[in-house]
């Protein structure tokens, strides 16, 4: 493991940024800077703004991205801060869905660690634990995450404990 | 060898000293046959001799000249000539008359000028004068002109002597000894004879200023000269003396009764000099223009006098009257000076450099005036004309033209008729069309009562019965010429008006008895102007070619309307026809009836009457009247200018009848035609880049909140950008705001972002903007409750399982508003949808029994923060309630995390 991949960590959350991911994230992980790879989010100016408002309040700056430049996004805010004040910038990186962090992996984003909460319930989709419901589509791009990020997991809180991701849902 | 000009000096020379006492000189001639030089040469080179000073030439035919060395070896040699040059002198001192220089000798003074000279000329040795004036007005210069008069005029040949009575106030027996003289020993001090200022005076003029300060004695002895032309010096006892001294007097006294009356009885002739204040305007610029010339002669620079200082001179009450006027034009001068070095321009005289002391309580004169130019190397002064009184004295001089060319024969009086009618419709059309008034109108409405009050006495004679009409425009007329007259000489004016007096005397009579009406409201300086010109108007309104059958009058409510209506008409058919009579907006119907009553008595009541009102009751009109005249009375209600005319054309041919005034009746149903604006709907243009979001909810929101009267239309952000106000969109509705996500810069439509859009403190005050007359504060209010419902709803609808989203929104924000209440902290549009979205979710998860329980530190929490978790828990209490669930200290936690973060909650614990 390299020092880089240590400094990104990856939040799956259909909200993507609350009141709780700013604030109880922040406390535990004491990242600097907020990336949102979302092609929906990118043009939705008041969302974006009742985000900003949220992460502002807790002293963070938000990079609101779509999916396709998300990698680029990471990897500039990472050479831009590197070895600044001598701790590792942290990077938080929250997408929408699996999808994403599958898009940003495979264009070379190396995270530290992947969780997934908030996949709310939608047609075709499988509960598999607390608030994740997945589909196969779901479980396959987990699938694929996990051969770059090992650590990859379902997870509600920075405190709560993991769970793993079948590979396949259950008949 | 001399040159042909020291043959011509030499030969002048040598003839001059040949003469015979009987001839005059040289002539020229005889030089140029002598010398065979051109004789025009000769002539040139002697003037210029004359001009030099080295020859004397008559003024004879032939010129003689000759060298003034050899005349003034023995002048008394050349007797003839001596005889001539003297006849010379007198003749040119009689040309030259001293008072010429005097500005307003032709006008203001031209009483006073007279006055003197007649004091002059009084035989046998002129009448002594008193001249009396304000301070400054110019007596003393007066004085020094009526010596100079009367010196060209040859009865004095003595000096011009001055004694300021006011310099020996203290000392009156110094005065007396001044004037009259000594002997030797009158008084200490006196120790030879010496003669007083009379003596001196003798053959001349002694001008006594401020004689009032002159002691009674010494008054007296002066009244004891003029009765016997003899006097007694100070201290003389027996021997009296005499002289022939001429006396002026000046004083600024008009209040000292006792000076005054003694003097008044004493003084043959008592002269008024009138003040600045009462000069007319043409002499008050004289007056300032000269002022300035002669700064500009010391200055060397031309100036230029802007107009609006020239008009603060003219209007200004100058206590010291012209004194006063020089010593400010000395200081405006001198300020200008101090800022303009450069002296190769002219120098300009602006408001700024006029005398602070004058300038205080000056308010801007309503009556503009012109630049002066002063060109110091002529002397000249120009005025700069202005376009309506080159234009007012254009139009004099085509009246006076027309007039002379009228004979008495009646074609020519019919053509002068109709030239004169075209001159004076040219002249109405200018006043009411043209001329920009500045005075205001009460001065307008007071002249025109003053006319119409004069006019209304010639009726009968004239058949200038339109008088209401005619009054305002001739007030106008009178205006003009009062705004824009001034004293210069109008070629022919007198002539002409003799003429008119001689050919129409009653109209002309009647136009001077106007202008003498009108001098007592207004200062007019060339009276026979305004005599021309309202003869002119008069003459043009009399139309007793075709004598009218029917009386027509016009009567209605408000200031001028039927007075407006009758002078479009009668000038639409170029003649008069109808009156116009004005009544007060709440004037009743009798009132009405007794202003009629004033214009039958000036009328012939038996013809037939037409009245065309506005509105009212004609039964009870035509009631009202009946008793009142004698012959048919006609009446027609909603009086209009199309009608009146069509009528007018009737009354004009005498083929008014009872029957056509029906069929007229009818004929003016009044056509409507009702012009729709093309409405184009007030609509709120959306431009979402993405579709998303605002469009939706704005659309559903605004027309609940307006019952549908405000459309949303969307728009192609790009096409929107690109095309601006020139999209096809703007001819389709009338955008009253744009809402989008990015600003498509649409000129003067306001543009509100979405996010300012669900924030009331922007929205609110942008969409009563827009829509100033749709919203209350209030339905804002609400619209914006809503507004961030749906959008809550639409963030939240889709990932809820098991709640529904319509009743959680709305049970969160009870929630929402209690814990506000609670915390008494206002949250932001952006912290409460926050808030709502969590909420919304901590419900659904806690329902589902999932309650996020991994709050760090919860004891912790828990022991620091119970007053927060009691208000939370409180206004959370109808959710634990609804759905029967317990919402535990961590995801309180949760909430005091989001909430201290945004709204400081630290002191509330």
């Amino acid at each position: 493991m390299t020092t880089e991949t240590a400094n990104v960590v990856v939040r799956v959350d259909n909200r993507l940024i609350h009141g709780q991911i700013a604030v109880t994230w922040k406390q535990a992980l004491e990242f600097d800077a907020v990336v949102v790879p979302d092609d929906q989010l990118v043009n939705d100016q008041l969302n974006k703004t009742i985000m900003n408002m949220a992460l502002q309040s807790a002293n963070l700056t938000g990079y609101f991205v779509s999916v396709s430049n998300g990698a680029k996004m990471i990897a500039r805010l990472k050479r831009e801060h590197i070895s600044l004040l001598g701790k590792p910038f942290r990077i938080f990186v929250v997408c929408r869905t699996p999808a994403a962090v599958r898009a940003l992996v495979e264009a070379g984003t190396e995270a530290e660690t992947v969780t997934l909460w908030n996949m709310f319930k939608q047609p075709g989709k499988q509960k598999i634990a607390g608030t994740v419901y997945m589909d196969q589509a779901d479980l396959d791009d987990a699938a694929v995450i996990k051969q770059h990020v090992p650590d990859t997991s379902i997870q509600g809180s920075p405190y709560a404990k993991k769970i793993e991701i079948p590979t396949t849902l259950e008949e | 060898m001399l040159t042909n000009r020291e043959r011509v000096i030499q030969l002048l020379l040598t003839t001059s000293q040949d003469l015979a006492p009987n001839t005059l000189g040289v002539s020229a001639q005889f030089i140029s046959k002598k010398l065979a030089i051109q004789r025009s040469t000769v002539s040139l080179y002697l003037n210029e001799l004359v001009r030099n000073g080295e020859a004397l030439k008559t003024s004879t035919r032939p010129v003689y000249f000759i060298a003034q060395s050899v005349y003034e070896a023995n002048p008394q040699r050349f007797i003839h000539l001596n005889e001539h040059l003297e006849q010379q002198k007198t003749a040119q001192t009689a040309k030259v008359d001293p008072f010429k220089q005097l500005i307003g000798a032709e006008s203001s003074l031209k009483n006073v000028v007279n006055q003197i000279k007649s004091a002059v000329i009084y035989p046998p040795n002129g009448m002594s004068c008193l001249l009396v004036g304000d301070s400054g007005v110019g007596k003393s210069y007066l004085a020094q002109l009526a010596y100079e008069f009367a010196k060209r005029e040859g009865f004095v040949t003595g000096k011009f002597t001055v004694l300021n009575c006011a310099e020996y106030a203290d000392n009156p027996e110094l005065l007396s000894s001044i004037l009259f003289g000594h002997v030797k020993g009158a008084f200490t001090g006196a120790e030879a004879t010496r003669e007083g200022l009379l003596a001196t005076a003798k053959d001349g003029y002694l001008f006594l200023d401020e004689v009032h300060r002159l002691a009674p004695e010494s008054q007296e002895k002066l009244f004891q000269y003029m009765d016997k032309g003899t006097y007694r010096p100070v201290g003389e006892t027996k021997a009296v003396y005499e002289s022939n001294a001429r006396l002026i007097f000046a004083t600024t006294e008009k209040q000292n009764i006792d000076f005054l009356q003694t003097f008044l009885r004493r003084i043959p002739m008592v002269i008024q000099i009138p003040s600045f204040h009462h000069r007319t305007k043409q002499e008050k610029l004289d007056l300032i223009a000269n002022l300035f010339l002669n700064e500009a002669h010391v200055m060397h620079r031309n100036i230029k006098i802007s107009a609006a200082v020239a008009a603060l001179l003219v209007n200004a009450e100058l206590p010291g009257n012209v004194g006063k006027l020089q010593s400010i034009v000395k200081l405006t001068c001198a300020e200008s000076l101090l800022k303009q070095r450069d002296t190769t321009t002219s120098l300009l005289i602006k408001v700024a450099d006029l005398p602070l002391d004058f300038m205080t309580n000056k308010s801007q004169p309503s009556v503009t005036g012109n630049p002066i130019l002063i060109n110091y190397h002529d002397s000249e002064i120009k005025e700069v004309a202005i376009k309506e009184r080159t234009k007012l004295f254009e139009f004099a001089t085509e009246i006076i033209e027309i007039t002379q060319q009228v004979g008495s024969d009646d074609v020519s009086r019919q053509q002068y008729f109709e030239v004169t009618a075209r001159i004076a419709n040219k002249i109405a059309d200018f006043v009411s069309f043209d001329l920009r008034r500045h005075r205001d109108g009460s001065i307008l409405e007071f002249l025109e009562t003053t006319i119409k009050g004069i006019l209304g006495n010639f009726y009968l004679d004239f058949g200038i019965n339109r008088f209401n009409s005619n009054s305002h425009l001739l007030a106008l007329i009178v205006l003009f010429l009062n705004d824009f007259e001034d004293d210069r000489q109008v070629a022919d004016l007198t002539t002409t008006l003799v003429q008119l007096q001689q050919q129409f005397g009653r109209r002309y009579n009647l136009s001077t008895q106007l202008v003498q009406a009108i001098a007592v409201q207004l200062n007019l300086q060339n009276p026979e102007l305004y005599t021309l010109f309202i003869f002119n108007f008069i003459f043009a309104q009399q139309e007793q070619l075709i004598p009218i059958k029917t009386n027509a009058v016009i009567v209605t409510h408000g200031y001028s309307t039927a007075s407006s209506i009758a002078t479009t008409v009668n000038r639409l058919l170029n003649g008069s026809v109808y009156e116009g009579v004005d009544m007060p907006l709440d004037a009743s119907i009798s009132e009405v009836v007794s202003e009629l009553k004033r214009y039958f008595r000036t009328i012939n009541t038996e013809s037939d009457l037409l009245l065309l009102v506005d509105m009212g009751s004609l039964t009870q009109l035509a009631a009202m009247l009946e008793p009142h005249y004698d012959g048919k009375i006609a009446m027609m209600t909603n009086v209009s200018t199309a009608m009146a005319l069509v009528i007018g054309q009737d009354i004009l041919k005498n083929q008014l009848t009872t029957d056509r005034l029906k069929k007229i009746a009818v004929q003016q149903q009044p056509q409507t035609k009702v012009v729709i604006p093309v409405q184009k709907a007030k609509v709120i243009l959306t431009t979402c880049i993405t579709g998303i979001g605002a469009a939706k909810y704005l659309q559903r929101i605004v027309t609940d909140s307006t019952n549908g009267s405000i459309k949303i239309v969307t728009k192609d952000f790009y096409q929107l950008k690109q095309n601006g106000l020139q999209d096809p969109i703007f001819d389709q509705y009338n955008v009253k705001l744009i809402i989008g996500t990015d600003d498509p810069n649409v000129k003067e439509i306001p543009y509100l972002s979405v996010e300012e859009l669900i924030n009331p403190e922007v929205g609110n005050r942008i969409f009563l903007n827009a829509f100033p007359d749709m919203f209350s504060q209030q339905q804002l209010t609400k619209m914006n409750q809503a507004m961030v419902r749906a959008f809550t709803l639409d963030n939240i609808a889709a990932n809820l399982a098991v709640l529904d989203p319509q009743i959680t929104v709305g049970q969160v924000e009870q929630t929402v508003l209690i814990l506000e209440r609670s915390l008494g902290r206002k949250m932001d549009v952006y912290l409460r949808i926050s808030l709502y979205m969590h909420l919304c979710f901590m419900v659904e998860r806690i329902v589902q029994r999932e309650p996020n329980l991994d709050y760090h530190q919860v004891q912790q929490f828990q022991k620091t923060h119970q007053h927060f978790i009691q208000i939370t828990t409180d206004a959370l209490s109808d959710i634990q309630h609804y759905y029967k669930i317990t919402i535990p200290v961590s995801e309180i936690g949760f909430i005091y995390d989001i909430l201290n973060s945004r709204l400081d909650l630290a002191n509330l614990d």
